[in-house]
């Protein structure tokens, strides 16, 4: 009997604190979206470093710091500077001081770069490279993260993009985001170029061609503005929230109310955004699939008798149906990989001449 | 009892350790550590302090206000002598004014009228005051240009086309009221050798496709290069007067079809029965796809936005699109005046997404300012002077510098000639080729269920 009793006081014991531990997770969570939610409504201060770590800090339990990772960035930061300072660029337009910038970070993060301190001193900076080891997160959302990166120099299509865009800003010049099928790069630009790309997945700097040329890119999604339009400071923001709805949505996938918000709150600030807008139809596939599974049925057409579930199949097909409209195309996998290696391989086909030309280094 | 002890001490270590760290199962990134760069010399990170850079930077905005300083007194120095040397004070200011002309008079030359006429005409279609007709649109803008050319004729032989492809549309079976089936029969007319029938006068009449014409196909040396009846005369086209008369064509059996416009480059859209656009490319009378036109590489995603490339074109904006030709003529044949700048404008006024019209507007501009210059050259005036004082002067290149911004902004791109011929080429290779059979079959199997 003492021992009956013993075990359950154990097992008690062992169920609180696994709760307590959840609710401490959720808490955390509630705080990230209530900073980004700040950052939106203009009450907090706009920072994209801030929204990359709060997201991160969420989903990892609170096990970073940002005192660390803002002393990392600053470090990095003054990396770029440094190695700006020791190779000139040839070119001379008034803007030179921001693309001196761009071309900085760049290096820094594309190459192996060696900095002179002195006549008997050096350093030496190893570039990030492409992690091609589950590239979407499938099985280790930790995979798309900032803090992945600076940790094991090893970057995605999400992580290296977001890195360049907050060292560019510690620098103080502005980079824009940019939106492909399953992709992000960056915008910037240059009087004497204009707009160009920079792709940081293969350390090159791509024409629209190339983007297009993925096949899956629909004609109306860029008439829309959907993929390959810069994307603003808020629009930047919206990304995180729906990466903390992602995050979330791993660690509880069936607490559908807080992912229902961060695909609300994204898409107020970023209408177009495709990853929020599939978020928000499969919050009501989920919510039918619940009502399926209450009523014990095996077969979707069975639960349409339902009025709740009509309604939540039909507003669900609407979204489908206006996701496929403006011009979003789901891309496979393979078809990912192939098209980021065709820019290795046809580098002549694809490469943006005038830039290159334009931003050549003296040294 | 000693069991249970061992089951309770087993337990509570397992509560231990997972009270401890409930995330066992979550993947492990540890914190940050400082690692990516290998760094020899640990001095390297000595940051400036604040206040050093504040007094960096103070230093730095008094040199630039200096220079600032410094080069405003030079110029009106040199201002100061120049109106010295010439003796130019504010009396001969108003006299020298009086001499300049800021602006362009119309080209009132005999064959003006001709131009007039056929802009108020294309204009009244586009206001609704006459009924849209692509055909006389067509042949206003070439008229202006040659007036030899005698609209009866070219009626008769746009209509002496439609006959043809009416009697290919009985023949085959093909329905008035099947919008694919009508564009597919004018696409075989225009691409492929058709053998029809006249029930009337019992005889075979033969057509031979209509090619591409690869000699001045911008119309450098001969404008009449770019003209409809030219092709109908030869047989031999390119990409302006290619999709013109099939458009013509279209028009004149009640066909929908749309024209799209690339770098350099127009080319033929309709929908197919399932609602879905497709391309014909009639330079090499191929079913192309977009992947085709994006591949050229100088298409941006700004100019796709600001949708002045790859956009579909419905008969009115086509008709308005006229008007940009026939200023093309004008140019051509008259050089920049006023009359370009009234024709863009109009065009400007119905389809704000017109390239052509804001290139036209911006090359007139920068025209004018050109001759402006000249003027004061001739008069040995220094640029000082008229950069400075010429509020006019400084109006036009205002103009010109904005115009030029407002195309940089829409996404235009040149592409050059050679680049242009290269692409329009890889149309030959298999694969594209491959495409096109594929997609006219489908096409085709639409048409006859």
């Amino acid at each position: 009997m003492r021992c009956i009793a013993l075990f359950t006081l154990v097992m008690l014991n062992f169920t609180f604190a696994y709760s307590q531990s959840n609710d401490n997770r959720k808490e955390l969570f509630e705080e990230a979206y209530n900073e980004l939610e700040g950052m939106l409504k203009g009450t907090e201060k706009l920072s994209f470093k801030r929204a990359v770590f709060v997201t991160e800090n969420a989903y990892l339990g609170g096990r970073l710091d940002y005192e660390t990772f803002n002393f990392r960035i600053a470090e990095y930061a003054d990396l770029c500077t440094k190695i700006s300072q020791q190779h000139q660029l040839l070119y001379k337009e008034s803007d030179l001081k921001t693309v001196e910038k761009y071309a900085s970070v760049f290096r820094f993060m594309t190459d192996t770069v060696y900095y002179l301190v002195d006549d008997s001193a050096y350093f030496k900076t190893t570039p990030f490279q492409y992690d091609f080891d589950d590239f979407w997160g499938d099985k280790n959302w930790t995979k798309m993260f900032v803090t992945k990166l600076l940790d094991t120099n090893l970057g995605n299509c999400h992580s290296l993009p977001f890195l360049y865009k907050i060292l560019c800003e510690e620098l103080g010049a502005n980079a824009y985001l940019a939106m492909a099928p399953n992709h992000t790069y960056i915008k910037l630009y240059s009087k004497k170029t204009g707009w160009f790309n920079t792709e940081l997945t293969s350390a090159y700097f791509p024409i629209d061609a190339w983007i297009m040329a993925s096949g899956y890119i629909h004609l109306s999604a860029i008439q829309n503005g959907i993929y390959m339009d810069t994307l603003s400071q808020k629009q930047s923001i919206s990304v995180t929230v729906i990466d903390l709805a992602k995050g979330y949505e791993r660690k509880f996938p069936n607490d559908i109310d807080f992912i229902e918000k961060c695909a609300d709150l994204a898409l107020e600030y970023y209408p177009f955004y495709t990853n929020a807008l599939l978020l928000k139809a499969e919050i009501f596939k989920k919510r039918f699939e619940a009502i399926m599974k209450k009523e014990n049925l095996s077969y979707p057409s069975q639960a349409l008798s339902i009025p709740e579930a009509r309604t939540l199949f039909n507003e669900m097909e609407k979204r489908y149906y206006h996701i496929h409209t403006i011009g979003y195309r789901m891309m496979p996998k393979e078809m990912y990989i192939s098209w980021l290696g065709e820019l290795k391989m046809q580098r002549d086909r694809y490469a943006n001449k005038e830039l290159m030309m334009n931003l050549k280094s003296t040294n | 009892m000693r069991s249970i002890l061992v089951l309770i001490a087993f337990l509570w270590a397992i509560n231990i350790a997972y009270g401890q760290s409930p995330s066992a199962s979550i993947p492990n990134p540890s914190l940050p550590t400082f690692s990516a760069p290998a760094i020899q010399n640990p001095q390297y990170n000595r940051l400036l302090s604040t206040q050093e850079i504040q007094k960096r930077n103070m230093h730095m905005i008094e040199q630039d206000m200096r220079n600032h300083e410094l080069d405003e007194k030079q110029k009106q120095d040199a201002l100061n002598q120049a109106y010295k040397e010439l003796g130019i004070d504010e009396e001969t200011d108003s006299k020298l004014a009086s001499k300049i002309s800021h602006s362009y008079a119309v080209n009132k030359a005999f064959g003006f009228r001709h131009f007039e006429k056929a802009f108020e005409e294309i204009s009244g279609m586009i206001e609704g005051k006459i009924p849209y007709n692509l055909k006389r649109a067509v042949f206003l803008t070439e008229h202006a240009y040659d007036t030899t050319l005698n609209y009866e004729r070219f009626e008769r032989q746009i209509a002496k086309l439609v006959s043809i492809i009416q009697l290919e549309m009985m023949q085959q079976n093909i329905s008035p009221n099947d919008n694919l089936g009508k564009i597919m029969a004018a696409f075989r007319f225009m691409a492929d050798t058709l053998r029809v029938k006249n029930p009337v006068l019992e005889k075979t009449i033969t057509t031979y496709p209509k090619t591409y014409d690869f000699e001045d196909f911008y119309g450098m040396q001969d404008y009449h290069k770019m003209f409809v009846s030219k092709l109908i005369k030869t047989g031999k086209g390119q990409c302006h007067s290619l999709p013109l008369l099939f458009l013509i064509l279209c028009q004149e059996i009640n066909a929908k079809a749309y024209l799209s416009f690339s770098p350099e480059h127009c080319y033929i859209k309709f929908k197919d029965d399932k609602g879905n656009l497709n391309n014909i490319e009639l330079t090499n009378q191929m079913f192309t796809t977009d992947q085709f036109v994006l591949q050229s590489g100088y298409i941006t995603s700004a100019a796709i936005k600001s949708r002045i490339y790859m956009d579909t074109l419905g008969l009115d904006r086509i008709i308005n699109f006229t008007l940009n030709d026939l200023t093309n003529s004008y140019v051509k044949k008259y050089g920049y005046d006023d009359f370009v700048l009234k024709c863009s404008k109009r065009v400007l006024a119905y389809d704000s997404k017109s390239i052509h019209a804001y290139m036209h507007i911006a090359n007139y501009y920068n025209v004018l300012g050109h001759k402006v210059e000249t003027q004061y050259n001739r008069l040995n005036i220094p640029r000082v002077y008229y950069f400075s004082e010429d509020q006019k002067f400084r109006e036009i290149i205002k103009n010109a510098i904005d115009y030029g911004k407002t195309i940089d902004n829409l996404g235009f791109a040149q592409m050059p000639p050679e680049m242009y011929q290269k692409w329009l080429g890889s149309l030959k290779s298999e694969s594209m080729k491959q495409q096109h059979l594929e997609r006219r079959k489908i096409l085709s199997s639409m048409t006859e269920f």
